[in-house]
């Protein structure tokens, strides 16, 4: 590399790269390429690694940089593409949307996808807001010959066809289903599908016979739906081991079906609207729900966030119960997000530990023999109400 | 106990536990066994080898590093540099680039990992020029291929 002047040792090229491998910042990487040849080459590779596409101008200018240079393409691992914002200007021109489907869009779409082309390292695609392009994103993306490994799409372009010309997808993403594509979909698509974020509507056609270890439902899970929901679930040649659920109300039976269905689950978040107070006080103390508990083979953490509004001042998860039933359980969080700094000063600034009578004082941490830790509620909003562990 | 012998002649003694942080003084002696040579480290200076030492006194009863971490999640923590490595590694620049390099040699992948991040950090928010100035090198660009660079890559500046 041609040297100033100056006592500075010179650093060999892979320095400078590790040094550059540290950098996050798109503005900070291109400002290295601007400084020199040998740090720009250098450089490049993590500027391009992960793209956003956003607006539309800046969007054509980077397709058409990465035509003109594919080795660029080939660096870039991870591609946002958000189609959203298609300028006033244009759809001034064609005031008609027909028209503009017609003659712009898919001249957009072609120079998009010839960009996306020579991208051969794509391991992460996301689309967004696709529909100012009706079906034009969904059918190149369909003809595409890359084949990436985690996929985000809106409905409106999740199609049957695409998750069959992708069969190395390891994470999905379905962003505002239901589709009504999916209905569809072959048995043997998408066979490698580990992670899933759906509404259950579609989980339904993509979870059974695939290795699904993760699933973030979309949709509000309500109490007539859950053994639907758990029997899909079940499905899953995973096993599945982490699973995110928003329910309407959670009660001890759900804890039942769970044991049942979901045996080697490890992971389960559940985000409650109903009162989980009572959930978590009462229902599961009971003897039904401890004896579920031993159904659970290798569940570890158990994590509630609570929406309830109306008064919840105790949470008293029968921890040294649960703990018993399911030994390889370790934590029991409770997140009441609703609970914050103005509601805390009419709750009362202590907590009782049930079982010995002991006020705790705010923010102290009490080991309890074979019981664990109990934290006493929280100053800040969200953070944890009770957090129990168990130790060894 | 090893002997550690620099560039400039001096020699070192040091507890093998702590040379060890050394993955190439580490195979050394594992190649050559037993022995009281000292071992010569010609790439490397008195001033800076003692200071790599010190790093390695401290850090000597540190966890072994995970074999294969994913470099995706080593990017994310940059300004990730304990209290401790932060003191050891606020030396003037030409120190600090000498630690690298020496870090390099000797193979000491948490030690480069602390300077090459503090070089990043210092990196950050730097215009061009400054950078230039920060590596001592020159811009062997013509004006026009700049001005090319900074038109194709527009779209990139403000994120």
């Amino acid at each position: 590399m041609k040297m100033g002047n100056g006592s500075l040792p010179e650093l060999p090229p892979e320095l400078y790269e590790h040094i550059i491998a540290f950098l996050d910042d798109r503005r900070d990487l291109l400002r290295i390429c601007l400084t020199n040849s040998i740090l720009h080459d250098l450089a490049a590779r993590y500027l391009y690694r992960r793209l956003r596409i956003q607006d539309f101008r800046r969007a054509v200018a980077a397709c058409i940089l990465l035509v003109k240079r594919p080795h660029i393409a080939a660096y870039v691992t991870q591609l946002e593409a958000d189609f959203g914002e298609v300028p006033d200007w244009i759809v001034h021109q064609w005031p008609k949307p027909r028209i503009f489907l017609n003659t712009f869009a898919p001249a957009y779409c072609r120079i998009m996808f010839r960009a996306f082309g020579s991208m051969n390292q794509l391991e992460h695609l996301t689309f967004k807001n696709t529909s100012p392009l009706g079906r034009l994103p969904m059918t190149n993306l369909a003809n595409c010959t890359f084949r990436v490994r985690s996929l985000t799409l809106p409905t409106s372009t999740f199609e049957h066809v695409i998750l069959q010309s992708q069969p190395l997808i390891e994470d999905l993403e379905v962003l505002d289903g239901p589709s009504f594509s999916i209905l569809a979909l072959r048995r043997t698509a998408i066979p490698h599908l580990k992670r899933l974020a759906a509404f259950q509507i579609d989980a339904k056609y993509l979870i059974p016979g695939r290795p699904v270890v993760e699933f973030r439902r979309l949709d509000t899970l309500l109490e007539e739906h859950v053994p639907d929901c758990l029997n899909t679930l079940s499905q899953s040649t995973g096993p599945l081991k982490r699973v995110r659920l928003l329910m309407m109300k959670i009660d001890g039976l759900f804890f039942v079906r769970a044991a049942a269905a979901i045996p080697d689950i490890v992971d389960l978040v559940i985000h409650g609207m109903g009162n989980v107070e009572h959930t978590v006080s009462e229902e599961l103390q009971t003897f039904e729900v401890v004896h579920a508990f031993r159904g659970f083979r290798s569940l570890k953490n158990i994590e509630i966030h609570s929406y309830y509004d109306g008064s919840a001042e105790y949470y008293f998860p029968p921890i040294h119960v649960l703990g018993r039933a399911c030994s390889t359980l370790e934590t029991f969080t409770i997140v009441d997000e609703l609970r914050g700094n103005s509601d805390r000063s009419r709750l009362p600034a202590y907590q009782l530990h049930r079982e010995l009578g002991k006020i705790l004082q705010e923010g102290e941490l009490e080991w309890i023999p074979r019981n664990g830790i109990v934290r006493t509620p929280p100053s800040v909003p969200g953070r944890q109400v009770t957090l129990v562990e168990w130790i060894g | 106990m090893v002997t550690l012998t620099t560039s400039d002649n001096e020699t070192f003694t040091v507890d093998k536990k702590v040379a060890e942080k050394s993955v190439l003084i580490k195979n050394m002696l594992e190649d050559v066994g037993e022995s009281d040579q000292a071992i010569p480290l010609p790439n490397v200076t008195a001033s800076v080898l003692k200071k790599v030492l010190e790093w390695c006194e401290h850090h000597k009863d540190d966890p072994a590093p995970p074999e294969n971490e994913d470099k995706d999640d080593t990017r994310k923590r940059t300004t990730d540099i304990s209290e401790w490595d932060q003191k050891f590694i606020a030396v003037d620049q030409e120190m600090l680039f000498e630690i690298i390099l020496a870090a390099n040699y000797l193979d000491i992948k948490a030690l480069l990992d602390v300077g090459c991040k503090t070089v990043a950090n210092m990196i950050k928010g730097k215009s061009p020029e400054e950078i230039r100035k920060l590596f001592n090198i020159v811009n062997d660009f013509t004006p026009e291929e700049e001005a090319q660079i900074k038109k194709e890559n527009e779209w990139a500046e403000d994120r």
